[in-house]
């Protein structure tokens, strides 16, 4: 069970929450202070969004790589 | 017909502890509580602990370590087959030359996230500690002693609640400074004698990673020695994979995407930062709020269920927070595998 390489997957679900919200707060936080509202949470959102997915894509894509050697790993 | 003695009494047991020795439900607390004063710093319940999780490892270090030998023995057996058994696992992941390097930090928060969980599940957290007013209308009545000069307060057998009447009354035991007056609650001060009082307890130990600036901590470190490694197997190629600016600088037009993409690997890296934290910080935390609250509900035997759970979630956690330090070092040090490097990193693995 340990050896196994999806256990490189157990952070993809908290990474894609933290990497959602903490942006967005901090956009929130960044509006209220130079009184912006709302762009900043939307642009934080927006940045939260592509960066969660992208990291979740490339957590998987390198779990993928590890399972299916690269050999007939072209699909990936 | 014996196992049904076993069940019957397990059950009973259960009723009467619902039933006559339900306390009042704990308070729960975030932030944890200043102990004592050592000089200008305040001394935190988890870092009093984690002080003596630390001194437990270097005891085990101490006394297994000189007695490393080619056929391990006893003690310092056990100890080189925790050691070896984690070794392997992380050869098995990163291969035998980044596990030599790497296992020295991983294997340490291993064990020091492992054994701080462990000694968290200890019944002596949460029960001693020192004595605090509380704050709201309903509170619980708790007892005082002293033993070898110091105060202290814990819980009696069979706690009872007192309605201190519309919040406006806290009682303190003797010889304790009002903190509420100071911080503003206002509430008029009144002592008992029998040595027991209304309020809660400061408790002296609580598990290490119920503190969030105790797994922040770590992650940080777990972070800088990343880059670390990262600036040391690449050197300044390690920052392209955050600035890419080549083709860009190019003129081509799916440059734009290499830089965005190196901005999210940049964020990633401090996303990751955060997630380890509240990872570890909120399964722990968690995992002591549902002892307590069953302990509260139910006195006795059903948290024995839960204790079970939170021992193997102590585990994982451990095992969570280092496996994953492991894996991001890895890719911190391979070569970044752009679309057209594939077989470059493909053959690296």
């Amino acid at each position: 069970m340990w050896n196994n390489p999806a256990f490189a997957l157990v952070g993809i679900g908290s990474y894609l929450a933290v990497s959602i919200v903490l942006p967005t707060l901090l956009g929130r936080f960044l509006d209220a202070r130079y009184e912006t509202d709302p762009a900043l949470t939307l642009l934080g959102l927006l940045l939260g969004l592509a960066a969660g997915l992208y990291g979740a894509y490339r957590q998987l894509r390198d779990f993928l790589r590890r399972a299916n050697p690269p050999s007939n790993g072209r699909g990936s | 017909m014996r196992t049904w003695l076993i069940v019957g009494g397990v059950v009973l047991l259960m009723i009467v502890g619902f039933v006559f020795f339900q306390g009042p439900s704990p308070p729960i607390i975030v932030a944890p509580e200043v102990v004592f004063h050592w000089g200008g710093l305040n001394v935190t319940n988890t870092m009093f602990t984690s002080w003596i999780v630390v001194g437990l490892l270097v005891l085990i270090a101490v006394i297994a370590g000189p007695r490393m030998s080619v056929v391990p023995s006893g003690f310092s057996g056990v100890v080189e087959a925790a050691l070896s058994a984690f070794f392997d696992m992380a050869e098995n992941v990163v291969g035998e030359r980044n596990a030599r390097k790497f296992f020295p930090l991983v294997a340490t928060i291993f064990f020091f996230i492992l054994l701080s969980n462990y000694i968290g599940l200890l019944p002596m957290n949460n029960i001693v500690g020192r004595p605090e007013p509380g704050v709201g209308d309903k509170q619980a009545v708790l007892q005082q002693a002293s033993f070898a000069g110091i105060d202290f307060a814990y819980i009696p057998l069979n706690p009872t609640e007192v309605d201190t009447g519309a919040g406006d009354q806290i009682l303190l035991p003797e010889g304790v400074e009002a903190h509420g007056a100071e911080s503003g609650h206002g509430e008029a001060i009144e002592r008992t004698t029998d040595g027991t009082f209304s309020g809660i307890i400061a408790p002296f130990f609580r598990s290490v990673m119920t503190d969030v600036n105790a797994p922040l901590a770590i992650a940080i470190f777990s972070f800088v020695f990343v880059e670390f490694w990262g600036f040391q197997a690449l050197g300044f190629g390690y920052l392209k994979k955050f600035f890419n600016f080549g083709a860009i600088l190019r003129l081509r037009p799916s440059g734009l995407i290499d830089v965005f993409v190196g901005i999210l690997e940049l964020m990633s890296e401090f996303i990751r930062m955060v997630s380890f934290t509240f990872r570890l910080f909120g399964n722990v935390f968690a995992g002591e709020v549902l002892l307590l609250m069953m302990s509260f509900l139910v006195p006795f035997v059903l948290v024995v269920v839960f204790y079970g759970l939170e021992l193997f979630v102590g585990l994982i956690q451990a095992f969570v927070f280092a496996m994953l330090t492991l894996v991001f070092a890895q890719m911190a040090v391979t070569v970044h595998g752009d679309d057209h490097q594939e077989e470059e990193t493909g053959a690296a693995h």
